[in-house]
């Protein structure tokens, strides 16, 4: 956790484009929040692998997103029934049901319904969310956290270490 | 856009998949193979093991080798025993969760094999002891007819003629009725009497020798005259009683004449030689192989029925469950013309039988056929089997609509060589050439099946304790000159309450052949009888008889009573002068 937390730290401080940050903490958000064995995380796999978004920022995401996935279950589970219940759309479900790879990827089901639909909605205002927050981040707070003294004490302490190992997995970001 | 493409990832990516899918494909075939085994046992109710599972993927199919299914009634018996099923699956059909099989070719198959070990599932007790639950065969036991003529003497000694216990009731009646009149007659008007009028007269007549006497005379001889005639009418009271009660006793004696031959006739058909022993003798021929190819027959078809009727899980309308916690439900969408879950369009199958390989199509296999809404349809064929020319078998099982399920199968078998090596019974098939056409037809659980059977070359043993000397013999000749022979048989009714009927011309052969024998033993045998019977009920109808004669005498008292008075009246009225 520790270790989470100081890539995520040194992600936030690298020279990293806000967008890839933003992109993975999205992606990690639909892969984390839907059913992991679903047809469209590997798509998202594909996208975290393809596109040049912050590996570290995805992982810790998908693991933070993937424990509220849990709590938020009810709330999906009543969002897709009544999407999928839905009277409009009852014939665009039933063209989709009669399709291979919807089957495959159970968009009838209420969880996954629910999930996807929430995740997508909030991936795109996040996305934007995030990128001007980290922005902000750099902007702002970032040298007045460096001149704190407590960021002093700990610069001197086993968490700088692992801050300064997780910068060395990590590469350049 | 190079800036945020990474191509090395996609390489990662495909890596990643690639070894997923690597993994897959090497636990796939044991996955399969679990799977069928557990799913089957839970079906089954007791083992179902498979050698090996191969899925293939181009074109995608599955072959199963060396699949043993368990008889759950029998753990040491496999039902089925297949030893190859090749299967070519649908794979659109796959994916929407449906095994659709447009090809099932399976060989080798066998049927009742015997198993190593015990193919019982656990806390499943071997239910091979359950009795039959389908009903009984209502078809008489045979037994073989005697032509020992039984012992008129011990019969008689041992039956109680109906004849003798009423003769005995009527000598009583008759005892009771003589005692009783003999009472009356003693109360009744008599010869005292009636002089004691004669003297009471004389005393008038001699009074009438004044006016007054005469006028005193005359009242008394009125007295006298109305006193005679209430004796008389007492006297013809009686009479008029006694004729009644007589007839009603002779009524009785007659009935009682008449028991005889009542008698007789009821000990005759008790004791009688009969022929209809001989006329079952099909029955003891082919009535134990007929019960159990029908128990077969019937416990074969219990076990397939529900295994036709069964209903998907899954609705085709939109239906709501209540959610499992990070499950969700599944809501699902009516759509047309889609195949139940499982199917297999056609299934090509060669099987082994006790007679050899026999080979043939079924069309339609699916335990959903009302969602399918075809029947399954067989067809099965063989030639040059042991024991057996040609065997045709085809049928169809309708269960599209369960309550009104019609099932039909049509059978026709040449060639077929039957026979038994048996002492068991006193006449048995040795050896024959059947040729058999079988409809059957179970209709909304009614059972309608007819077998014909013309038997050629046929040898029908006898035993040598079949039947007594004479009758064995006889037996034996007639058996011997029956070289060819029909037998037809009837099943009919509800599926837990048949009835089985064997016909065949054998029948009336034997028939003929001890009929005579039989008709003149039964003849001297009812002489006997009869004569007996006569003999032992003389003495008793006698006696009454003459008992019965003897109350003519009570009538013969009463007349001859009535004629004393009727004189002593016309005495009377002539001594008063009024006559």
């Amino acid at each position: 956790m520790i270790q989470s937390i100081a890539k995520l730290l040194k992600v936030m401080n690298s020279e990293s484009e806000p967008a890839q940050i933003s992109l993975a903490v999205c992606l990690a958000m639909i892969a984390g929040l839907t059913p992991f064995y679903s047809l469209h995380n590997l798509l998202v796999l594909l996208l975290v692998f393809l596109l040049r978004v912050n590996f570290s920022a995805f992982l810790l995401g998908w693991v933070i997103f993937s424990g509220a996935a849990f709590l938020l279950d009810p709330l999906f589970h009543k969002l897709g029934l009544w999407v999928l219940t839905l009277p409009a759309l009852e014939e665009v479900w039933t063209m989709l049901y009669g399709q291979v790879l919807w089957r495959i990827e159970r968009f009838n089901n209420s969880i996954v319904m629910g999930s996807v639909l929430l995740s997508l909605l909030l991936a795109i205002p996040l996305f934007f969310a995030l990128n001007m927050l980290i922005r902000r981040y750099r902007q702002h707070i970032l040298e007045r956290l460096r001149k704190l003294k407590i960021v002093k004490i700990l610069k001197a302490s086993k968490f700088y270490e692992i801050y300064e190992s997780a910068t060395a997995w990590g590469g350049k970001q | 856009m190079k800036k945020w493409i990474r191509w090395p990832g996609l390489i990662v990516f495909v890596g990643v998949v690639l070894i997923l899918i690597g993994f897959w494909w090497l636990l796939v075939d044991n996955m399969i193979e679990r799977w069928i085994e557990k799913g089957g046992t839970r079906l089954v109710g007791a083992k179902v093991e498979l050698g090996k599972a191969d899925l293939k993927l181009g074109p995608l199919g599955l072959a199963l080798e060396d699949l043993q299914i368990t008889n759950p009634k029998q753990p040491m018996t496999n039902i089925l025993e297949a030893g190859s099923i090749d299967l070519a699956i649908e794979a659109s059909h796959l994916l929407r969760r449906k095994l659709i099989v447009s090809l099932m070719t399976a060989d080798n198959l066998r049927f009742n094999t015997s198993r190593k070990t015990s193919g019982a599932i656990a806390r499943k007790k071997p239910s091979s002891e359950t009795s039959d639950q389908t009903g009984d065969a209502k078809s008489d036991a045979f037994k073989m007819p005697s032509l020992a003529v039984p012992d008129v003497k011990e019969i008689l000694s041992r039956e109680e003629l109906q004849t003798v216990t009423a003769a005995d009731e009527l000598k009583k009646d008759i005892s009771a009725f003589k005692e009783k009149w003999q009472k009356r007659l003693d109360e009744l008007p008599d010869q005292d009497t009636f002089e004691q009028y004669e003297k009471r007269i004389d005393k008038v007549g001699s009074a009438k020798k004044s006016i007054t006497g005469v006028l005193g005379a005359t009242g008394k001889a009125k007295a006298i005259y109305d006193d005679v005639n209430r004796d008389l009418e007492e006297l013809k009271q009686a009479k008029k009683d006694l004729k009644k009660e007589l007839a009603s006793l002779k009524k009785k004696a007659a009935q009682v004449k008449g028991l005889p031959a009542e008698d007789y006739r009821r000990l005759r058909d008790k004791y009688s030689l009969s022929s209809q022993g001989a006329v079952n003798i099909t029955q003891m021929l082919f009535g134990d192989k007929a019960g159990q190819y029908l128990k077969l027959f019937l416990d074969g078809y219990h076990t397939l029925k529900p295994l036709l009727e069964m209903r998907p899980a899954t609705p085709d309308s939109q239906q709501e469950a209540k959610p499992v916690r990070g499950k969700g439900v599944d809501v699902h969408f009516a759509l047309g013309n889609q195949p139940p879950p499982f199917l297999v369009r056609l299934a090509k199958v060669s099987a082994t039988i006790p007679y050899g390989d026999i080979s043939g199509e079924i069309q339609n296999l699916t335990p959903f056929q009302a969602h399918l809404g075809k029947p399954l349809v067989f067809t099965f064929s063989g030639q040059n089997l042991k024991g057996l020319q040609e065997a045709n078998i085809d049928g169809v099982l309708n269960h599209i609509d369960p309550p009104k399920a019609s099932d039909r199968v049509t059978a026709v078998v040449e060639g077929l060589k039957v026979g038994e090596k048996s002492n068991q019974r006193p006449v048995y098939l040795e050896k024959g050439l059947a040729d058999l056409e079988l409809a059957a037809a179970v209709v909304s659980g009614r059972i309608d099946a007819q077998l014909q059977a013309a038997v050629s070359s046929a040898s029908i043993a006898t035993a040598k304790n079949a039947g007594d000397g004479q009758l064995g013999q006889t037996l034996q000749e007639a058996l011997a000159g029956i070289s060819a022979f029909d037998l037809q048989a009837d099943i009919k009714g509800d599926m837990d309450d048949y009835h089985v009927s064997l016909s065949s011309n054998i029948d009336d052969v034997l028939k003929d052949a001890m009929g005579k024998q039989f008709k003149k033993k039964a003849g001297a045998f009812e002489k006997s009888l009869n004569d007996a019977i006569a003999a032992k009920t003389r003495e008793p109808l006698a006696e009454n008889s003459g008992m019965l004669s003897d109350l003519n005498s009570i009538e013969n008292e009463l007349s001859a009573r009535l004629g004393l008075g009727d004189a002593v009246r016309k005495d009377a009225l002539k001594k008063v002068g009024l006559k």
